[in-house]
C-alpha cells in the first residue's frame, strides 16, 4: 500500500518557480530585464513626481495665521473684498460667553524688490505679510513656542533692554518678524532691513526678531513675515478693514460649546456678504480652484504608463515564447496549470512592484523638477506660491506603486493564462505567443467599434463637480478607446502598407525581407505600431490643441491690448497679488498731458457658495471705444457701456457663462460691503486669461459697491506725437513702486506665460514618446529573438551582420512609419477632442482650430527615424547569434 | 498696594527734577511727571467719583483688583481672585493718532482670574494680554472695565454696587453683585500711599475693604449660588518700586468683628523690610489707623515650594502688631485653604502666590484674609518677554 502523495501547496509550488525558473530567466537577460524594469519605473516616476508636485502646490495655499496662532476652526472672510473692522463689534456680541478665542487677521502679498529695469512679470520672489495682533498673539504663544519668545530677541537677558522692545515693536510702523531661513538666506540679522514692494511703495522693514516655532506647528514657510496688525493695515492701505478673521473653538464640553452651534453663531454674525469656512473648506476651495489643471496633468501624465502598458504586455507574452519549452516540460512533469498560471502572475506581481519602488525612487527626484514647472504655473494662474520642493508623501507612492502592480498584473494577465492553459504539446510544437500569432480577421472591426464608441463618448456631457466644476469623464474615455481602436486599426494597416511597398522591395533582400515581415504582420508587429501610435498621436493632439490655444489667445490679446502703456502695482507677481495702484497715484497719471483716453480696472475675487469668480470694475465704455471685446453673445443695445445707465448691467465671460450655467438676459447677484447687487447680464465675450468666470461691470459703480478709489491695472491711449517708451521711462522715474508695460511687453509676456503654462505638458508628451520608443526596441528584440531560427539561416547564407541589421531597420521603420502616420491621422482627431470636447467642458473656452504641420511633421519623421535607429541597433545585437560569438 | 507685577515688570523710567511735591518727610518729595512723561500721584488730590472709579489714562499703570470668599448653600467654600491690569505705552499727551482705533497701541491690559473650590481642592486660574480696542476697554468717566466677555462695572453710581462676570476659560464662571457694606477708603497719608524713597513711587490707593457678595459659580455645567464678602482695589500710578526692592508680601484680612487689615511689606533686596511698608486698619466706622513699618511684623510661619515654579514662599504668613481698639499685641496667622495656589504667569513670566486664607488668632479663625507673595520665583525686575 503507498502513502497518498500530499499536494505542494500554492505558495510553495509558486516559490519554487519563482526561483528556480523565472529568476534563472531575468538573469540570463539582465539587458532586458532592466530596460523593462527601467520603462516601467519612468512611466510609474513620472505619475509620481506630478502627482507629488500637484500635493505640493496645493499644500502651498497655506493658512499662514497658523503658523504663529494654532489650528483654527473657523475663518470668516468677506465674500468680495475685505472686513470692516466693525464687524469684529459683531461677532463678540455673537460669541458672548463662548470662549471662542477671536483672531483678526490682515495678509498682504508683497514682492522682492526689482533688480532690472525690465524684468519678466513673475520672476520676482514674494513675501505674505501677515498682520496679527502681536499682543493678544503672546496668550497662544505663551509656553508654546519652543525656540524663543516673540519680543526681546535678541537678549532676553537684558530686562531694561526687553522691556523697551516690547514697546518698540508695539510702537513701530515698520518692525516685523521673518522665519529663520529667510535671515539665512539673505544674509541679515536682527536689526537689519528688508526691503518688499508693496502697492506702489517700496518698503523699508526692519527685522525685529524671527518667528518663534511652536512644538505643534511645521516651521513657518521662508517668506512669510509676521508684523502687527495695524501696521499691516496701514502698509498694505487697508486701515480700518480685515482679509479674515479665524477663530479657535474651546472643546466640545457641552451644548453651549458645540461646533455646530457655534458655526450657526458664526454664520448669523457673518450674514450674507461674508462668508464662513473651515479651514478644511478653505483649503478645499484652493483644490477646488486647481482641479482641472491638476487632473489635467496628471491624466497626461499616465501617457508614459499606458504606452508602457503595451510594452509589458509584450514583453511577459515574449517571455511566454521564450520559456514554452520549460513550460511544456513542467507541464509535463505534471506541474499543475494554476501553479504555472500563479507563477506568471508572481512574476508580473514582482515586476509592478520592483518597478513601482524604482519608480517612486525616479518620481521623487523628477518631483524637485516638476513642481518648479508646476508651481509656476499656479502661481500664473490661480494663487501664490513658493513652492520650491515637493516632499515625499507615503500615501501618494503607495498609490503610485499599487498602480505599478496593478498596470503589470493586467498586462501580465493573458500571457499567464496563456502559458497555464496551451497543452504541452501545442507549446513545444508552436513558435509564436498569443500576440505573435496572426491575430483574427474580426480585429479591424473590433478597432473600428472602439472607435464608433469613443465618438459617441464626445459626445457626451461632462460631469458635474462642485462650485461649477466639470470633468469631462467621458471625453477622456473617448480619447483612451480612439487611441486604442486607432492603434488596432492601424496594427491591421500594417499588411497593407507591407504590400504597398512591395514592388519598391524587389529591388534588394534587405528590403524585400525587412518588409515580408509587414506584409504579413504578428500581433507583436502590431502591439508596436499600437504603442507608437498611442504615443504619437496624444503628443500631436496635444500640440493641436495648444497651437489652438495659442493662435486664440493671440488674436485675443491683439484685439484686447489695444492700449499704448498698461500699468500695475511692482508687487502683483501672481495671479492673486492683491496689490493696488492708489487713487492719488493712478489720477496724477490719468492727467498728464501725454494721456488722451485711460481705463481703471478694479479687480475683485469674489467667493460665492456656487464657486469663485472675479469681479471687474472698468469703463466699459473705455472697450466699446477701442473695440476690446470679443463678443460671444453680444449685447442688444449700447446702453451696458454707458455708465450712467448701466448700474444694473454687467457683462460676463464665456467661462463665467458655461460655468454657471447663465447667458445673455440672465442675472449675476454680487456680494458687496453695501449689500447684494443684483446684474443683468448684457453680453458674454471671450477671455482667455481667466478660467473662473469673470463678471464686468462699470468701475463708477463697483468703485462706490466697494467703498474703493484705487485700481489694480491701468490703460492708457496716449496722443498722437507722444512716444510711449519715453513715457514709460519717465512714468517709471516718477513712480518706481508702479510697472508700467508698453503694448509691445505686455502681449510678449502674456505669450511667454501662456507658453509657461504648457512647459510641463511638453515634458510628459515627450517622456511618453521616449517610452515608445522604447518600446519599439524591446519588441523588435523579441521578434529576433523568436526569429533565432531564420537569422541563422540567413547568416548560413551569407549575410553580413549590417545587411541583417538593416533588415531589422527596415521593418523597425516601416512600424514607425505605419505608427507615426496612424498616430499623426488619430492626433488631428484626439486634437479636435481635446479643443471642442475636453478643453470646452474643463474649461469652457471656445478656441480656433490651428493645426502645427511643421511640428507635427516632425513628429513624424523624428519618430520613424529614431524607430529605424533603434531597430537597425536591436538588429545588430540580434544577428550577433551563438555560433558567431564562439567563432 | 497689590500685585505690582506689571508695575515692576513695565515701569522702570528715570526721574525728572524732584521736589515739586508735597511728602511725607522721611521720603523724597514726589516729582509731578515721571522721565516718560507720566503723570505722578500726588497728595492731596480731591477725588471725584464715579470718574475716579473710571481709567485714568494719564498715569502709566492701574488696575481693579477684586479679590473675595464666597460660600454656597450645601457649605462649599470658594476664593477667587479678579484683576485687571492697565498699562499704558506712551502718555496721551504724546500719542500719535492710532492707525487704527481697535487696534491702538496706547495702553495694553492684562486680566488675571483664579478660583479656588476649597472642598475639592481645585485651584484653577487664567491669564490674557490685550491691547485696548476692539477685545478689551477700560473706561474713562465711570468704572467699566471689559476683557472679552468678562467685565467689572459700577452699575448704580449712588448704591455704588458693582457687577462682575468672568469666565476661566470653559472651566468656569463666575457672576456676582456686589455691595458696599462699607464706604470707600483712601489709603496713604493724605491721600497718596509711598512704595519707596523714590520721588515716583507712590499711587493713588482706593479700596472697599468689604464689600458684599451675592451671585452664582457655574464649573463643569453646574451652578451654585454663592454669598460672601469682597475686597476691592483701585490703584493708580506711574511707578511704584524702586530698584532696591526684591518683591512684597500684601494681605487684605477681613476680621470676623467687622474690621479689617491692610497690610503690604516691601522687601529689600538686603533681606531688610523698606521703610515705606505699611499696616492699617479700618475700624467698623471707616476710621483708618496707620501703622508704619517699625509697628508690624511679617514672620514666616512654615515653608511652601511650588512643584510649578520651585519658589519657596513662606506660608502660613504671621503677621504682628497692636489692635488700636484694645492696645493689645496681636499675632495673625495666615492659614492657606489651599498651599498650591501660585498664579504661573506665563505672559510676564513672573510666577506669584495670591490665595485665600483663614485668619487664626490664639488658635481660633477669626476672619478670611487673602495674600499675595511676589518676588519669591526669581527678580521681578525682569522684562515682560512673554
Amino acid at each position: 500500500m503507498t502513502k497518498a502523495r500530499k499536494e505542494p501547496s500554492l505558495a510553495h509550488m509558486v516559490a519554487m518557480l519563482l526561483t528556480q525558473f523565472t529568476w534563472r530567466h531575468w538573469r540570463q537577460h539582465p539587458i532586458r530585464a532592466l530596460l523593462l524594469l527601467g520603462l516601467l519605473s519612468l512611466g510609474v516616476g513620472v505619475f509620481f513626481s506630478i502627482r507629488l508636485a500637484n500635493r505640493a502646490a496645493v499644500a502651498s495655499f497655506n493658512n499662514f495665521a497658523e503658523a504663529v496662532t494654532q489650528q483654527t476652526d473657523a475663518v470668516l472672510s468677506a465674500r468680495a473684498g475685505t472686513l470692516p473692522e466693525s464687524i469684529l463689534d459683531v461677532v463678540q456680541a455673537e460669541l458672548e460667553g463662548t470662549g471662542v478665542e477671536i483672531i483678526p487677521v490682515v495678509e498682504a502679498l508683497g514682492a522682492t524688490p526689482r533688480t532690472r529695469e525690465t524684468e519678466s512679470i513673475g520672476s520676482r520672489g514674494f513675501y505674505t505679510v501677515l498682520g496679527v495682533d502681536l499682543v493678544a498673539l503672546q496668550n497662544y504663544a505663551a509656553a508654546k513656542n519652543k525656540d524663543r519668545s516673540w519680543f526681546g530677541q535678541p537678549s532676553p537677558e537684558a530686562a531694561s533692554k526687553d522691556v523697551g522692545e516690547f514697546w518698540k515693536v508695539l510702537n513701530s510702523e515698520d518692525a516685523v518678524f521673518c522665519a529663520e531661513p529667510l535671515t539665512t538666506r539673505l544674509a541679515v540679522g536682527i536689526g537689519a532691513t528688508i526691503e518688499v514692494q508693496m502697492n506702489d511703495r517700496l518698503l523699508v522693514l526692519q527685522i525685529a526678531g524671527i518667528i518663534p516655532r511652536r512644538d505643534d506647528q511645521p516651521a513657518p514657510p521662508d517668506n512669510l513675515l509676521v508684523a502687527d496688525l495695524p501696521v499691516v493695515q496701514k502698509l498694505s492701505g487697508k486701515i480700518g478693514q480685515l482679509d479674515r478673521i479665524e477663530f479657535i473653538f474651546p472643546p466640545e464640553t457641552s451644548q453651549s460649546t458645540s461646533h455646530s452651534l457655534l458655526l450657526a453663531k458664526l454664520n448669523r454674525a457673518a450674514g450674507e456678504s461674508n462668508l464662513v469656512r473651515t479651514p478644511e473648506s478653505r483649503r478645499n476651495a484652493a483644490e477646488v480652484m486647481t482641479r482641472g489643471f491638476r487632473l489635467n496633468l496628471t491624466i497626461l501624465s499616465l501617457i508614459a504608463l499606458l504606452v508602457g502598458l503595451y510594452l509589458i504586455f509584450q514583453t511577459l507574452d515574449a517571455a511566454v515564447v521564450r520559456r514554452r519549452s520549460e513550460i511544456a516540460i513542467l507541464r509535463a512533469l505534471g506541474v499543475a496549470e494554476k501553479h504555472v498560471e500563479w507563477a506568471w502572475h508572481a512574476e508580473a506581481l514582482l515586476l509592478g512592484v520592483v518597478g513601482g519602488v524604482f519608480g517612486v525612487c525616479l518620481g521623487w527626484g523628477l518631483a524637485q523638477g516638476s513642481v518648479r514647472l508646476v508651481s509656476r504655473t499656479v502661481n500664473a494662474l490661480y494663487y501664490a506660491n513658493n513652492v520650491a520642493a515637493a516632499r515625499l508623501d507615503a500615501g501618494e507612492a503607495a498609490v503610485a506603486i499599487l498602480l505599478a502592480v496593478v498596470v503589470s498584473l493586467f498586462a501580465g494577465w493573458i500571457p499567464a493564462r496563456q502559458a497555464a492553459s496551451t497543452p504541452p504539446a501545442q507549446l513545444l510544437a508552436s513558435g509564436t505567443g498569443l500576440i505573435g500569432k496572426r491575430w483574427p480577421v474580426w480585429e479591424p472591426v473590433a478597432g473600428l467599434l472602439l472607435l464608433a464608441a469613443a465618438f459617441f463618448l464626445a459626445l457626451t456631457p461632462p460631469i458635474q463637480l462642485s462650485q461649477g466644476g466639470r470633468f469631462p469623464l467621458a471625453g477622456y474615455f473617448a480619447a483612451l478607446l480612439g487611441v486604442i481602436g486607432a492603434g488596432v486599426v492601424a496594427g491591421s494597416g500594417l499588411g497593407i502598407l507591407g504590400r504597398l511597398l512591395a514592388p519598391l522591395s524587389e529591388r534588394s533582400a534587405v528590403l524585400e525581407l525587412g518588409s515580408s515581415h509587414v506584409k504579413n504582420p504578428t500581433g507583436r508587429h502590431r502591439w508596436a505600431v499600437a504603442g507608437l501610435l498611442c504615443a504619437v498621436a496624444m503628443t500631436g493632439g496635444m500640440s493641436i490643441l495648444v497651437s489652438s490655444f495659442e493662435k486664440s489667445v493671440i488674436q485675443w490679446i491683439q484685439h484686447t491690448l489695444q492700449s499704448d502703456l498698461y500699468l500695475t502695482s511692482d508687487a502683483n507677481q501672481a495671479a492673486t497679488s492683491n496689490n493696488h495702484v492708489p487713487s492719488a497715484t493712478w489720477r496724477a497719471i490719468c492727467s498728464k498731458p501725454e494721456v488722451a483716453d485711460a481705463d481703471t480696472a478694479l479687480i475683485i475675487p469674489v467667493t460665492m457658495n456656487t464657486g469663485n469668480l472675479r469681479l471687474v470694475g472698468a469703463n466699459l465704455g473705455f472697450s466699446q471705444r477701442h473695440d476690446q471685446f470679443t463678443w460671444v453673445q453680444p449685447p442688444d443695445s449700447a446702453l451696458v457701456f454707458d455708465n450712467e445707465k448701466n448700474q444694473s448691467l454687467c457683462v460676463v465671460s464665456e467661462t463665467y457663462s458655461n460655468r454657471f450655467r447663465v447667458a445673455k438676459g440672465g442675472r449675476v447677484s454680487i456680494p458687496t460691503p453695501n449689500g447684494m447687487v443684483s446684474l443683468e447680464i448684457a453680453g458674454v465675450y471671450t477671455d482667455y486669461g481667466d478660467e473662473q468666470g469673470v463678471v464686468f461691470a462699470d468701475a463708477a459703480h463697483v468703485s462706490r459697491w466697494f467703498n474703493r478709489d484705487d485700481v489694480t491695472t491701468l490703460a492708457l491711449v496716449l496722443n498722437p506725437g507722444f512716444n510711449a517708451d519715453a513715457f514709460r521711462d519717465s512714468l517709471r522715474r516718477e513712480y518706481p513702486g508702479v510697472a508700467v508695460f508698453t503694448n509691445m511687453h505686455l502681449r510678449g509676456e502674456v505669450i511667454r506665460i501662456f507658453r509657461q503654462t504648457f512647459a510641463i505638458t511638453y515634458a510628459l508628451e515627450g517622456i511618453g514618446v521616449v517610452v515608445a520608443l522604447a518600446g519599439l526596441g524591446v519588441t523588435l528584440a523579441s521578434i529576433l529573438a523568436e526569429r533565432r531560427a531564420e537569422l541563422t539561416t540567413l547568416r548560413a547564407l551569407g549575410m553580413t551582420h549590417n545587411e541583417i541589421a538593416s533588415t531589422a531597420a527596415w521593418e523597425g521603420g516601416l512600424l514607425a512609419v505605419c505608427g507615426s502616420v496612424g498616430g499623426l491621422l488619430a492626433s488631428l482627431a484626439l486634437g479636435m477632442l481635446l479643443i471642442k470636447v475636453i478643453n470646452k467642458q474643463t474649461f469652457g473656452w471656445t478656441l480656433q482650430s490651428a493645426f502645427p504641420w511643421r511640428y507635427l511633421a516632425s513628429l513624424g519623421l523624428a519618430v520613424i527615424a529614431c524607430g529605424g535607429a533603434v531597430a537597425w541597433t536591436v538588429g545588430r545585437w540580434g544577428s550577433a547569434l551563438p555560433a558567431d560569438q564562439e567563432a | 498696594m497689590r500685585t505690582f507685577l506689571l508695575t515692576l515688570a513695565l515701569t522702570f523710567c528715570f526721574l525728572k527734577s524732584p521736589n515739586q511735591a508735597e511728602a511725607a518727610p522721611a521720603f523724597t518729595p514726589l516729582a509731578l511727571f515721571t522721565e516718560d512723561g507720566f503723570k505722578v500721584p500726588q497728595p492731596g488730590n480731591t477725588f471725584a467719583f464715579p470718574k475716579d472709579h473710571g481709567s485714568h489714562p494719564a498715569f502709566k499703570v492701574e488696575w481693579w483688583y477684586f479679590t473675595g470668599h464666597l460660600w454656597g448653600p450645601k457649605n462649599e467654600r470658594y476664593g477667587f481672585q479678579f484683576t485687571f491690569f492697565r498699562r499704558a505705552g506712551t502718555p496721551v499727551s504724546d500719542s500719535k493718532e492710532p492707525i487704527s482705533e481697535r487696534f491702538q497701541t496706547r495702553e495694553i491690559h492684562l486680566l488675571h482670574l483664579a478660583l479656588l473650590d476649597v472642598n475639592s481642592g481645585k485651584f484653577i486660574h487664567s491669564e490674557r494680554m490685550a491691547r485696548a480696542g476692539w477685545e478689551t476697554e477700560s473706561r474713562v468717566g465711570n468704572f467699566y472695565v471689559r476683557f472679552g466677555d468678562t467685565r467689572a462695572q459700577m452699575d448704580d453710581t449712588d448704591a455704588q454696587t458693582i457687577s462682575l462676570s468672568a469666565r476661566i476659560r470653559n472651566e468656569a464662571s463666575f457672576n456676582l453683585k456686589l455691595r458696599p457694606k462699607k464706604p470707600l477708603v483712601i489709603f496713604g497719608e493724605n491721600g497718596i500711599s509711598r512704595k519707596g524713597d523714590s520721588p515716583t513711587a507712590a499711587s493713588w490707593y482706593l479700596t472697599y475693604p468689604r464689600l458684599e457678595a451675592a451671585g452664582t459659580i457655574v464649573q463643569g455645567g453646574v451652578e451654585t449660588p454663592v454669598k460672601g464678602q469682597v475686597w476691592m482695589d483701585h490703584e493708580i500710578s506711574s511707578s511704584q518700586l524702586t530698584p532696591d526692592q526684591s518683591g512684597w508680601d500684601w494681605a487684605g484680612i477681613q476680621l470676623d468683628d467687622g474690621r479689617e487689615i491692610m497690610s503690604y511689606r516691601l522687601r529689600r533686596k538686603d533681606g531688610t523690610t523698606d521703610p515705606a511698608s505699611s499696616l492699617v486698619w479700618v475700624e467698623k466706622s471707616g476710621e483708618l489707623t496707620h501703622k508704619n513699618a517699625k509697628e508690624f511684623q511679617w514672620e514666616q510661619g512654615g515653608k511652601w515650594k511650588s512643584p510649578h515654579s520651585g519658589a519657596a514662599y513662606p506660608l502660613p504668613a504671621i503677621i504682628k502688631t497692636t489692635d488700636p481698639s484694645s492696645g493689645k499685641e496681636l499675632t495673625l496667622r495666615l492659614e492657606p485653604l489651599l498651599l498650591d495656589q501660585e498664579l504661573k504667569s506665563q505672559l510676564t513670566g513672573i510666577p506669584y502666590w495670591e490665595g485665600a486664607c483663614q485668619v487664626i488668632q490664639d488658635g481660633k479663625p477669626v476672619g478670611s484674609a487673602y495674600l499675595e507673595l511676589t518676588g519669591y520665583a526669581g527678580s521681578l525686575q525682569r522684562a515682560l518677554s512673554p
